[in-house]
């Protein structure tokens, strides 16, 4: 009457486990904090065991977990409700590098590299955060990301390009803080 | 290809696999200090976001968890029809009902003790070993001007700070964590070359008596600690 639960077990584990880390890195980025993460990564997996029936495609399995897993993680957000998010001006990460590039390159190379990146990926808007953690942290394709997420292409190409933008041009403001006012004297200009 | 072609070249780097427009770009460069400036300052940003986002292990207690809570599942929980589901969980419910109701009960007792601090000696030991796992940071000290504020909704209590950059403490940074099964606000300060800890919690947590502004001071594992409260607010120093 009832299956074997052994069987399941084995089955999922051979499907689903071997994904663990990558889940668990994404969950890390996207929450900022190893003690959300490992809710979250939990939560997903104890999901996912339950709902194994609905997986008809174990080569999808990957793509099935982070989109369980992304629920979640947008639910409790939004539960939170305190979800603070930046803005990006087009054309301000250009802008930055050029007057950047007059500094001191080896000190603003060693302030880039002394900066924490998780730091700077809190701050990004989550649908910038998701297509661009897939791109970095697990090689795929504009096509495979768009699939994973369900929006077209173009919409992936966009959003990978404007959370880079964010990223770089963080790091570099913070490199250049401190140097001189360069920077926002330059912008204030280019404003008037 | 100008100066303002390979710009916009640099930009969408890495989006195409264009070899021309690469290799056009790549000769702007040669003969251009400043677009070369440029390239060398875009690599290192990203090359940064490449190493810093290379990925961590999972922690080994994490796996047990996930193993447990699979074990913890129900058979009838797992493949069949939906009706068949419906069927089989009915049943199941029916008999478990009242085990499952004491067991519920028993672990609401034990998980609503367990999350208090029973003692001082216990803050301090878990206070020693958060700070020597060396956490990282959620923000730094130039990032935040209201470090209050950042912890505002991140804590189910208000969180306020003792002065004592005046004792010479510099502040680095700080984040959310958790000492036991509490959530604790958390500063890192500099004095010198030596590493402090700040751990603030609400005196909700515990579940022992304690003077206000009355310094409790003891040595654990290599660290001094002082614990002490005030209204209700309980600090936990380490050094």
């Amino acid at each position: 009457m009832f299956f074997s639960k052994k069987t399941d077990e084995d089955s999922f584990k051979r499907t689903a486990l071997p994904h663990l880390k990558f889940i668990y890195n994404m969950a890390l980025r996207l929450s900022g904090n190893e003690y959300d993460a490992e809710d979250i990564t939990q939560e997903t997996f104890y999901i996912a065991f339950k709902r194994f029936h609905q997986l008809k495609d174990e080569d999808k399995c990957k793509s099935w977990l982070f989109s369980i897993m992304r629920n979640l993680f947008l639910k409790e957000a939004e539960r939170r409700g305190n979800y603070k998010e930046l803005n990006l001006d087009e054309g301000e990460y250009l802008f930055n590098l050029e007057s950047v590039s007059n500094y001191n390159e080896k000190e603003i190379t060693e302030k880039i590299d002394n900066q924490e990146l998780q730091v700077i990926l809190n701050k990004i808007p989550e649908k910038y955060k998701s297509p661009f953690l897939l791109f970095y942290m697990d090689n795929r394709s504009y096509k495979e990301i768009a699939d994973v997420l369900n929006i077209p292409i173009g919409t992936v190409m966009s959003r990978i390009s404007r959370g880079r933008d964010f990223v770089k041009n963080l790091l570099l403001k913070n490199a250049a803080k401190g140097q001189s006012d360069k920077v926002i004297e330059l912008k204030i200009k280019r404003k008037l | 290809m100008n100066c303002q072609e390979y710009k916009n070249w640099l930009k969408k780097r890495g989006e195409s696999d264009d070899e021309a427009a690469a290799s056009e770009a790549s000769s702007h460069a040669a003969s251009c200090p400043e677009c070369a400036a440029l390239d060398r300052i875009d690599l290192v940003l990203e090359d940064k976001i490449k190493m810093d986002l290379s990925m961590r292990e999972v922690p080994e207690a994490l796996l047990q968890k996930i193993e447990l809570n699979i074990k913890l599942v129900p058979a009838c929980f797992k493949q069949g029809s939906a009706s068949g589901l419906k069927r089989k969980a009915s049943i199941l419910w029916k008999a478990a009902a009242p085990a499952l109701a004491m067991a519920a009960a028993a672990l609401l007792f034990i998980s609503f003790n367990l999350k208090y601090f029973k003692s001082i000696e216990e803050v301090g030991r878990l206070s020693v070993e958060s700070h020597m796992e060396n956490l990282p940071m959620m923000f730094n000290a130039n990032e935040v001007k209201d470090v209050g504020l950042w912890f505002k909704d991140k804590l189910s209590f208000p969180v306020s700070f003792p002065s004592i950059e005046d004792a010479g403490l510099k502040l680095i940074g700080g984040r959310r964590c958790k000492l036991g099964r509490n959530d604790v606000a958390y500063l890192l300060y500099n004095k010198g070359d030596k590493r402090i800890s700040l751990y603030v919690m609400d005196t909700a947590n515990i579940k022992y008596e304690m003077e206000d502004n009355k310094k409790y001071h003891f040595p654990f594992k290599d660290c001094e600690v002082d614990i002490w409260k005030s209204g209700k607010t309980v600090y936990s120093m380490v050094r």
